[in-house]
């Protein structure tokens, strides 16, 4: 009776032990199973993370790739901007040139010609950082199909560094005017023109007048003195 | 002794229009390394020269710009790469105006000039290359 009731408490205190001791894994795995949860989820975070950033740096190149884009000209766009002043047709380019484009710029200004009444024709090259042997023969031959149609054209904006590889390259450049700025190229082409003597003759009386309105000013503050 | 091959920038070249931004980005490069404007300009001009042949003559290839050294000296490298029918007759293509394109046939002679170096090799089974430097 005494064994029995020995062995039913160390039963009992087994019992007891392996309640507590599933109890303690019960409770274990269930932090771990969270903190798996948790980590499971961190992971995702990051990964959702790591995915936006890579779009918004995929959609950074792709903008910055655009952005280049549209620096040099495309041949499909059909306009070209000209404009019309002191009876010159300036052709302003601010782009970089295909070949398509510079052909298309030709096409476009030799349709223009025949409805205007000009003094001449002014391509402004300013914006084109690269003129190589291609894009100068298709201006060379533009400026010889404008003066077929009976205008002169002047070339201005080049820098040096343009004129020196067109120089280097040795293409021909007998049959082409150039100016340093469009305002040069402009009296290049109107220096003729009654109106230019007669602003040139006005700004210079108005000169003179504040050359003598400087001249009594200094007298009178230097009379007191 | 030259030393080759930093920073190395690869220009792939398959429409007309990629002509102008090889150019672009040589200018860029040339720049960033150290170069007076003037020469920027010249590099530039070079590039669009050799871009242009590619397109015209092999359609498709690459441009490869590098930093050299040599002594004391920094400069550029352009190696200029297509796999298309190659140059016949290489002496001829170096004369001034002579082209088998109707082109004004300055090309290479003229890349020669705006450059301080200059090869080039060329065959039926490889395609042409052209190499091309300029030291600061």
């Amino acid at each position: 009776m005494t064994d029995d009731s020995g062995y039913k408490r160390a039963y009992e205190r087994q019992k007891a032990a392996r309640e507590k001791a599933e109890q303690l894994l019960e409770t274990r795995s269930r932090e771990l199973y969270e903190s798996h949860a948790i980590l499971a989820k961190a992971n995702e975070d990051l990964r959702i993370q790591k995915e936006t950033a890579e779009s918004a740096t995929k959609a950074t190149s792709e903008l910055l790739t655009t952005m280049l884009r549209t620096s040099v000209s495309d041949s499909k766009s059909d306009s070209i901007v000209m404009y019309e002043t002191q009876g010159c047709l300036v052709v302003p380019i601010q782009e970089e040139l295909s070949k398509y484009s510079a052909h298309h710029i030709q096409r476009k200004v030799l349709e223009r010609i025949p409805a205007s009444s000009l003094e001449g024709v002014i391509i402004d090259l300013t914006g084109v950082a690269v003129i190589d042997s291609i894009l100068w023969d298709v201006f060379s031959k533009t400026i010889q199909m404008i003066k077929m149609l009976g205008y002169p054209t002047v070339i201005t904006g080049l820098n040096p560094g343009v004129v020196a590889s067109i120089i280097y390259l040795n293409v021909d450049i007998d049959n082409v005017t150039t100016a340093l700025q469009l305002e040069d190229a402009l009296s290049l082409l109107t220096k003729a023109s009654d109106l230019e003597v007669t602003e040139a003759s006005s700004a210079e009386s108005l000169g003179i007048e504040n050359i003598h309105e400087a001249v009594a000013e200094k007298g009178t503050n230097n009379d007191p003195a | 002794m030259i030393h080759k091959g930093k920073n190395i920038t690869k220009l792939e070249l398959s429409h007309e229009v990629d002509v102008a931004y090889a150019a672009l980005d040589a200018k860029t490069y040339a720049k960033r390394i150290g170069f007076a404007t003037k020469d920027q300009y010249l590099i530039s001009t070079a590039v669009s020269e050799l871009a242009r042949n590619i397109i015209t003559y092999a359609s498709k290839g690459c441009i490869f710009l590098s930093t050299i050294d040599q002594d004391l000296k920094k400069g550029i490298e352009v190696v200029a790469d297509d796999s298309g029918p190659g140059i016949h007759d290489l002496e001829k293509a170096m004369l001034d105006n002579f082209s088998t394109r109707g082109t004004l046939g300055v090309g290479l002679p003229g890349t020669k000039r705006l450059m301080d170096d200059f090869q080039i090799s060329s065959s039926s089974a490889e395609g042409t290359t052209v190499t091309v430097r300029k030291w600061i």
